[in-house]
């Protein structure tokens, strides 16, 4: 029997919403045992953001804190308290990881900063999850995740193609949902996967500190590295393709990318090889792409007159890449996805089953698995405060009452 | 490397037999971490990162596509016919000196040369094997081809960005980058259990799926709600203002979000509105979210006659959040990024001073000094088949005249 990737790894997660939270949850789903520390009533503010079951408010039917916390603990500790500063480093003592987003300085401000935790545990890995990083003029700016995909490179040239066309005077946008903060948060926990790889080699842990900027900055390194060596800047105006792009077609959108020679002769062929096709100007790559406003115009009206998954399988049948554009419904249920097995039941005892995303990889001997849902609010105050680090009952109430856990 | 400085992944050699950018870029962030990452290539099954449209395939123009230095930096390259027996025996013998193998052929092509898993594993008991593809290596739609372009529309992220009301949105490198991140994480976490169990797997990894694993909370609200999350463009469900501002030069643009009262309270005075604090439109975060249209062209007045950094400056001293949308010069010149030292600069044998993204983390006890440039086509055949291999000189060479070594 092959053991979990992370199953020898304890992991403290403070984190809320989307960053943090999936850094260990990509931890956890791969066996690590991660507590997460909530502050006591509120807990995690994913707790109070949709998407909510039923549109409900309900701060343990939120899909965001459902889908971010799989396969942890939960317990919920004022770390603000001195008694609850103690509990922390208690449970900081025998921890291989510490992954956290309070602001630059918080921690240290509380008397819980790495310094501090490396006295008391030289083989914590300790990663910092903030907009800016640890250093520097911005790193106490405030950013919420719009501001941060903002300034991470991306956005300023979002929407290229048809967006751009029909709207050239609008506001530049950014990726739907949370994406730059899970990009965050999958960023982090390379680092972390890493950092444990090699902590005995290295003969310590140590503090990694994590940009949800730089992380964003890293994904579009090579047109943002254009600036400075080609004095070129990248805007919506240019964001397209060469030839083909996003297109509209009979019952929705689909992309059509087509520019390399063997590509474009199989969009010719499942067209049924109109005449304008076989036109010199046509047939020659580089006076298409001088042409791409009329070629792209051809293809639309062919596109017009069938579906997107019509096209879809008939174009990869003829070895070009065309793709449909998929509700995330019409992606959850394609039989590809279905499959793969990208979807799996989780049971929650508050919101009951539904169908998560699993994980892109697909490991032969370690696989992702849904062991728990996400805790409720300080679902594991017992087994983690009197199991593990032996608070006994009466103490346990005090804490309460004090407002502590 | 021969530096002698310690990095997380010192010590782990990775085989990368991958192309494009997704799969090539996975392995640089490992190098980025100290992995000593072999790029296999050759003239036969040629890169097409290399390749750029006017330039032909001519060594020399192999070496000058400046995106193939970004996403492939700091490994060693080495050219290998990989279709020819001789060469597969070479490939069999790095085989037997590395931790991880990546590639991103279609699923079972590599199988057919005799470099699939199992074979790999005949050489190298406990390697690990990574295969990315656009869809995954089982289901009906295995085969077909993608790009960024293809896996974002399939996962639904192409659908859920745009202008409300507006169409979908085209997905391009940093999809790519999406997916070669995901690489990375696979990798260091079946190198950690690798570590602690001795034991090696395959990894089958699913752009597609690695991009909607990042929708996760939308993909939820499908399952609870039945729904489909629109096009939102820069819209929050709560909070308002949440938008990017038309400011005073061409194209030039800021976001701005206000959560918390204080910060709305401030946001008024910075703009020299205190009575918006009051006005029944703006009152409160509800009407505040049901008025957004009617706020939004009220605070875009106000930022069209100023520039995004001094709205920024301004905003941010009074602790509400806003930021320029930053373009690829705003980031290169920001005092910021420039005082992260993101950017770094090197000498590239073909390309000349080149300025690339170095790696993405910071690591207190080991810092990542590991950005160097991508190998020239075939620049490392020297030290990867004569000092790793122990072959010798004439042998390359004949290997060399012999197009297996191509």
């Amino acid at each position: 029997m092959s053991k979990n990737v992370f199953e020898s790894v304890n992991v403290v997660e403070i984190g809320e919403l989307a960053a943090a939270p999936y850094c260990g949850k990509l931890l956890a789903d791969l066996g690590a045992d991660v507590v997460k520390v909530e502050p006591p009533l509120v807990g995690d503010r994913a707790r109070s953001r949709g998407p909510f079951l039923g549109d409900i408010p309900n701060s343990e039917q939120s899909g965001l804190f459902l889908y971010a916390n799989t396969n942890k603990r939960g317990v919920t500790l004022n770390c603000n308290t001195v008694s609850g500063k103690d509990i922390l480093l208690q449970l900081l003592k025998n921890a291989d990881v510490l992954i956290e987003d309070r602001e630059p300085g918080e921690l240290d401000k509380a008397g819980l900063g790495y310094e501090t935790l490396r006295a008391i545990n030289p083989r914590l890995i300790m990663v910092s999850i903030t907009p800016f990083g640890q250093s520097g003029p911005y790193k106490n700016y405030k950013a919420y995740p719009l501001n941060t995909f903002h300034a991470g490179g991306e956005g300023y040239t979002l929407p290229g193609g048809l967006g751009y066309a029909t709207y050239p005077d609008r506001e530049p946008i950014k990726i739907a949902g949370y994406f730059g903060e899970y990009v965050a948060g999958l960023t982090a926990a390379i680092a972390a996967a890493c950092a444990l790889y090699g902590r005995d080699a290295i003969g310590s842990g140590q503090h990694i500190d994590i940009s949800k900027q730089e992380a964003l900055m890293a994904l579009s390194r090579v047109v943002l590295a254009r600036y400075p060596n080609e004095d070129f800047v990248e805007t919506r105006s240019v964001r397209e393709l060469p030839i083909g792009g996003l297109m509209p077609c009979k019952d929705g959108f689909a992309v059509v990318m087509a520019f390399e020679a063997r590509m474009w002769e199989g969009l010719v062929e499942i067209m049924g090889r109109p005449a304008w096709t076989q036109e010199e100007r046509y047939k020659n790559a580089e006076s298409r792409v001088a042409l791409k406003k009329e070629v792209n115009g051809l293809v639309i009206e062919w596109l017009k007159t069938h579906t997107k998954d019509e096209v879809y399988h008939q174009a990869q049948a003829h070895d070009c890449a065309v793709g449909p554009v998929y509700t995330i419904g019409e992606a959850i249920n394609s039989a590809q996805t279905r499959v793969q097995g990208f979807m799996a039941d989780v049971q929650h005892p508050v919101a009951g089953k539904f169908a998560y995303p699993t994980a892109g990889y697909h490991f032969s001997q370690t696989p992702v698995s849904f062991k728990r849902p996400a805790p409720l609010l300080g679902q594991h105050n017992e087994e983690v405060y009197s199991g593990r680090l032996g608070i006994s009952k009466t103490e346990m109430v005090e804490l309460r009452l004090a407002g502590v856990i | 490397m021969t530096s002698m400085s310690i990095y997380p992944l010192s010590g782990v050699r990775i085989l990368d037999f991958s192309t494009q950018m997704a799969c090539p870029y996975g392995a640089t962030l490992l190098a980025f971490m100290g992995a000593e990452v072999i790029k296999v290539e050759s003239r036969r099954h040629l890169d097409s990162g290399r390749r750029s449209p006017g330039l032909s395939d001519d060594p020399n123009f192999l070496n000058m596509v400046p995106r193939f230095n970004d996403n492939n930096q700091c490994k060693l390259g080495v050219t290998v016919d990989l279709t020819n027996p001789d060469g597969r025996d070479i490939v069999r013998g790095l085989l037997r000196i590395s931790d991880v193998a990546v590639a991103n052929m279609r699923p079972g092509k590599m199988d057919k040369i005799g470099l699939g898993y199992a074979d790999m594993r005949r050489e190298r008991p406990d390697i690990i094997v990574l295969s990315l593809s656009s869809m995954g290596s089982r289901g009906p739609e295995r085969q077909y081809a993608g790009y960024a372009g293809i896996f974002a529309a399939l996962s639904g992220l192409s659908d859920a960005t745009g202008y409300v009301g507006g169409q979908p949105t085209e997905g391009r490198a940093t999809i790519d980058a999406t997916a070669a991140t995901t690489v990375a994480f696979a990798t260091a976490a079946a190198l950690f259990h690798r570590k602690q169990t001795g034991e090696g797997q395959h990894i089958d990894l699913s752009a597609r799926e690695a991009v909607g694993a990042l929708l996760g909370d939308m993909y939820l609200d499908y399952t609870m709600n039945g729904r489909n999350p629109t096009r939102k463009g820069n819209e929050d469900h709560v909070m308002a203002p949440h938008n990017v501002y038309p400011c005073a030069d061409k194209d030039s643009w800021v976001s701005i979000a206000v959560g918390a009262e204080r910060e709305w309270q401030a946001f008024c005075r910075v703009l020299g509105r205190p009575e918006w604090i009051t006005d029944v439109k703006f009152a409160d975060p509800h009407v505040r979210w049901k008025n957004r249209a009617a706020l939004d062209s009220a605070v875009a007045e106000w930022t069209r006659t100023r520039k995004p950094y001094d709205v920024m400056h301004a905003l941010q001293n009074a602790g509400v959040a806003a930021m320029p949308s930053m373009s690829s010069k705003d980031l290169f010149t920001d005092p910021h990024t420039q005082s992260r030292g993101i950017y770094k600069e090197f000498q590239h044998k073909a390309l000349g001073k080149r300025t690339v993204i170095g790696p993405q983390w910071k690591f207190s006890a080991t810092p990542l000094d590991t950005a160097k440039p991508a190998p020239l086509f075939g620049e490392h055949n020297g030290l990867v088949f004569n000092e790793l291999l122990g072959m010798s000189r004439e042998t390359v060479q004949e290997k060399e005249k012999s197009k297996v070594i191509y």
